[in-house]
């Protein structure tokens, strides 16, 4: 049953098998039948099998798809491409739906309205808005330089300060000195004698000369 | 205007009424369904044991696959190739499908034992047609779809390997075999002049 000649040739056998039977075949046609189809009597039963079997195929048309398929497919494609078909769809409906001419009449005058009112809210709008022209022109550009800088300066300069005790002689003017004084008034006069001579109170210096001196032994 | 564009998506090739379907174009969808509609059952019946309610609601399904899918075929390629292929690997599955439940293998049984008791019959030009169809049941899937292909579907041998994926050579290996497994069973008959 091996044939490969006639595999790799089954295009030509085809030809020569639906041209005609074996006995009207050319010398040279039937050698290659031969070989091909293996003997004169495979030849023929192939060649009747193809004609006899084409046309069984060709004729066989009882079978016909059933309506409810496709209604079925009608419907389910409808569904899919219902998005994409939507508007097209109310287009056409609205263009079979019988309008009265005045309906249409009313819709256009409306329309119409809205249109001129919006466009003369648009030329009052335009009318109001401040017209910002832009010109070109020569501009000096003045550049001051900064001669004197006066910078003011505070110096502070630490001074030491030497507190007196001055706290007697505000005494020596209280109530009870007032008292004294008027009993003896030459008591003011020796305070403030004491006072100029420096007899009475000792500086800062004084009393650290006093304490170094003490802490001497002197 | 319908009546229009119907002779005008008559004149269409079935790749650009699939480029309309993919659009969402339903004249389009009509228009393939009106061409290969009854090739497609035709196919099913012949390679589905001849049954016809399952070839009808292989035909739905093959439509509703365009329908969800029309992207699947993709631009370039032939329809008619691109179809039948698709069939035929629905096909395939079923196969699958009734292997593994060896329903197959029963009915091939059923079929022997009626081809022994019937098939001595002296064949009359008329029974020829009953007697073919079942010869033709009685080769594989893969004989079956190439004589199918050739010689219902006049498709050429490179267009044949194109739909069932395979080499050219294979395809013409087949149909030799095919031919002379029906030539045999068909034998008895007398070979015509």
């Amino acid at each position: 049953m091996e044939n490969l000649d006639g595999i790799k040739n089954y295009e030509k056998l085809e030809v020569l098998l639906l041209k005609c039977p074996f006995s009207e075949l050319s010398e040279e046609e039937r050698k290659n039948a031969m070989v091909w189809a293996g003997s004169q009597e495979n030849f023929d039963g192939m060649r009747k099998l193809l004609l006899e079997g084409k046309n069984v195929l060709d004729e066989e048309r009882s079978i016909v798809p059933s309506p409810e398929i496709y209604k079925s497919l009608s419907g389910e494609f409808s569904l899919r491409n219902q998005s994409l078909k939507g508007i097209d769809t109310n287009l056409n409906t609205l263009m079979r739906y019988p309008v009265p001419l005045y309906r249409i009449g009313i819709a256009a005058m409306i329309v119409l309205g809205f249109f001129l009112l919006l466009n003369q809210k648009s030329v009052q709008k335009e009318e109001l808005d401040p017209k910002i022209v832009i010109r070109t022109d020569t501009v000096f550009q003045v550049n001051r330089q900064i001669d004197t800088v006066y910078l003011e300066k505070e110096i502070v300069v630490e001074k030491p300060v030497y507190v007196t005790q001055n706290i007697e002689e505000e005494e020596m003017y209280s109530d009870e000195f007032a008292e004294r004084f008027e009993e003896d008034p030459f008591l003011d006069f020796q305070i403030q004698k004491d006072f100029y001579e420096g007899t009475v109170g000792i500086t800062m210096e004084e009393d650290s000369t006093f304490m170094e001196f003490q802490a001497k032994g002197i | 205007m319908k009546r229009w564009l119907g002779k005008n998506y008559r004149k269409k090739s079935d790749e650009s009424l699939m480029e309309l379907l993919k659009k969402g174009d339903k004249s389009s969808f009509e228009e393939l369904y009106k061409r290969y509609s009854k090739r497609l059952l035709f196919y099913f019946y012949k390679m589905l044991w001849q049954d016809e309610p399952k070839s009808q609601d292989f035909l739905q399904e093959i439509f509703i696959k365009i329908i969800e899918k029309p992207e699947a075929f993709q631009q370039g390629k032939k329809f008619s190739t691109w179809i039948f292929s698709v069939a035929h690997n629905m096909c395939k599955n079923e196969y699958r499908r009734k292997i593994n439940r060896n329903e197959i293998a029963l009915e091939t049984d059923h079929e022997k034992l009626w081809y022994d008791s019937e098939w001595q019959f002296d064949f009359e030009q008329n029974l020829f047609k009953k007697q073919f169809n079942m010869a033709l049941e009685k080769l594989n899937d893969n004989q079956k779809a190439v004589f199918i292909f050739r010689y219902k579907e006049n498709l050429s041998i490179l267009e044949i390997a194109e739909i069932l994926e395979c080499s050219e050579g294979t395809v013409k290996s087949r149909l030799y075999y095919a031919s002379r497994k029906l030539a045999e069973l068909l034998k008895n008959f007398s070979p015509v002049n």
